[in-house]
């Protein structure tokens, strides 16, 4: 039996709300195998971002455990990447904070940005950039972490479709290419197909694995396929079930 | 999975084409030029007005001079070792008492910042030590210091550390929290957070802390030299309160000339600074 790259056992995490406390988390369970591409759909509030922070040690657990092997990276909507640092010095903090040898760092990092296609914008600072690239140098500096196991909390939410389609090709194109485990949070079962080997739907307050979707379409997939949409609408119309008996 | 990527070549152009246009700057000397022209312009209103007055009889010519005699006694001066001595020697003290301000600002602004307790106590109290006139503190200095340079110091060092401690921690407190969250994730933990996010996040409010130091420091520093004379010390202050003594207008007027081109020069660089540090971050 293969050792989990998460485990994720009767998790739970609340948070202090006025005099009561508020449950984000109740006694989620799930596991990836390494190597998986995973992702969960939930509406907003469904507890997905704070799975990803307890898993990347941002927040503690209430009560449950909740594992990575290996080294974890975590990427967010939003790209914030260090205005004050070139595109990639950004990836280069990475390489440095990892403890990888001055020498050594830049060369890696000009690699990395080629890998994500940002050869040449090595040197533009983070505003010089479209929303789509800043995304690629975040998942260049995700990258440079090393980790065998990847967070991304909705990465593309704020991106327009065509540039989002893209990243979507990268991030498979990396996935594939190596031994990365991928956790992948959003609110678009579209995308959760796309991307997925599995897909967990998440109830909302308090969010709970609702239900698991093995995604058996085959790689490359488009966004467009007939196939996708109808595994996808299956997905909407379980959210959509969620959300119902959460009186939305 | 390179056939992924060659599948649609048009889009990643698209991609490729979308990063934001810089705009060309102007040429130098034109950039220049626009910059200095309203400067001057208002530099020669402001020698006509004077001009203006002094012919208007309102105050004889032995109290207030026009500006061709004081702009011929600067001329004068500055040919003279005594008034660079005089410069040396406040120059000398300005730094000396701003770099120990800086040092004592930039601790206790990290402290307020990153330790709760100490932020209520005294985060109030710094705030109310900036409106606190610096040539109110003289008085004490000197009773402590007696008609030294370190009177001098003291009023110098109290007048722009608070200043700077509040830049600081007005920058500290702007970071964006997700930038901290990022640092962590990256593993950058205690110190190493200060080091690599939070300070240099914070940099555009600790510049701005340290040009408003400078001013206060400047300040402090002229109402020393003037109240509080040290021997043997030809400082600029001292020299303009001999030129009142001696009822040396022209020689009054042409220090405090120099005086004023000293503080705006510093501040044009802090300016300068400011605005390059905006710029690469796309603020400005």
């Amino acid at each position: 039996m293969i050792e989990s790259a998460v485990s994720v056992e009767r998790l739970t995490k609340t948070f202090p709300h006025g005099n009561q406390r508020l449950v984000a988390l109740q006694d989620v369970s799930l596991a990836l195998e390494p190597g998986e591409l995973v992702c969960v759909v939930g509406a907003s509030g469904s507890g997905k971002s704070t799975l990803l922070n307890v898993l990347a040690g941002l927040e503690a657990a209430s009560g449950g455990r909740a594992e990575v092997r290996g080294r974890v990276a975590l990427m967010f909507q939003e790209a914030a990447l260090f205005p004050w640092l070139t595109a990639a010095e950004n990836v280069e903090i990475a390489l440095e904070l990892r403890g990888v040898k001055r020498a050594d760092r830049k060369r890696h990092a000009y690699e990395l940005l080629d890998r994500v296609h940002l050869r040449g914008f090595e040197k533009r600072r983070p505003h010089e950039l479209s929303g789509g690239m800043k995304q690629r140098v975040a998942l260049a500096r995700a990258l440079a972490q090393d980790a065998d196991v990847l967070l991304m909390d909705e990465p593309f939410a704020s991106l327009d479709a065509i540039t989002r389609d893209l990243l979507h090709e990268e991030l498979v194109r990396i996935w594939r290419a190596s031994s990365l485990t991928i956790l992948f949070v959003t609110h678009n079962a579209r995308e959760a197909v796309r991307l997925g080997d599995r897909v967990l739907v998440f109830t909302s307050r308090p969010g709970r694995v609702a239900q698991e979707f093995k995604i058996e379409l085959p790689r490359p997939r488009s966004l467009d396929s007939p196939e996708l949409a109808v595994v996808a609408g299956r997905i909407t119309d379980r959210l959509h079930q969620e959300m119902r008996v959460d009186g939305h | 999975m390179a056939t992924e990527a060659q599948l649609t070549p048009e889009l990643e152009e698209l991609e490729a084409a979308e990063p934001v246009e810089i705009p060309a700057r102007p040429h130098g000397v034109r950039r220049f030029w626009s910059w200095l022209w309203p400067k001057l312009a208002a530099l020669v209103l402001f020698i006509a007005a004077w001009q203006v007055v002094v012919w208007s009889g309102w105050r004889p010519d032995y109290v207030l001079p026009g500006p061709v005699p004081v702009f011929q006694r600067l001329t004068q001066d500055l040919s003279q070792p005594d008034f660079y001595a005089g410069v040396a020697v406040t120059l000398r003290r300005a730094l000396i008492g701003y770099a120990i301000a800086i040092l004592i600002g930039s601790v206790i602004g990290v402290v307020v910042a990153r330790v709760p307790i100490v932020r209520k106590a005294v985060g109030h109290a710094i705030l109310g030590l900036q409106s606190m006139p610096s040539i109110a503190w003289f008085p004490l200095a000197i009773l402590l210091f007696q008609a030294t340079e370190g009177a001098i110091l003291f009023v110098v060092i109290l007048g722009a550390a608070p200043a700077v401690a509040t830049g600081l921690l007005a920058g500290i407190d702007q970071v964006q929290p997700l930038l901290v969250r990022v640092g962590r994730v990256l593993g950058a933990r205690g110190l190493q957070l200060y080091r690599y996010v939070i300070l240099p996040a914070a940099l555009p409010g600790y510049v701005g802390g340290l040009k408003q130091g400078w001013a206060f420091a400047w300040r402090s520093l002229m109402a020393g030299e003037i109240i509080n004379i040290v021997a043997h010390q030809p400082s600029l202050g001292q020299q303009l309160e001999f030129a009142r003594d001696f009822a040396d207008a022209e020689q009054l007027l042409a220090l405090m000339i120099v005086i004023f081109v000293i503080g705006v020069a510093v501040d044009l660089a802090f300016g300068f600074a400011d605005r390059a540090i905006r710029r690469r971050r796309g603020l400005a």
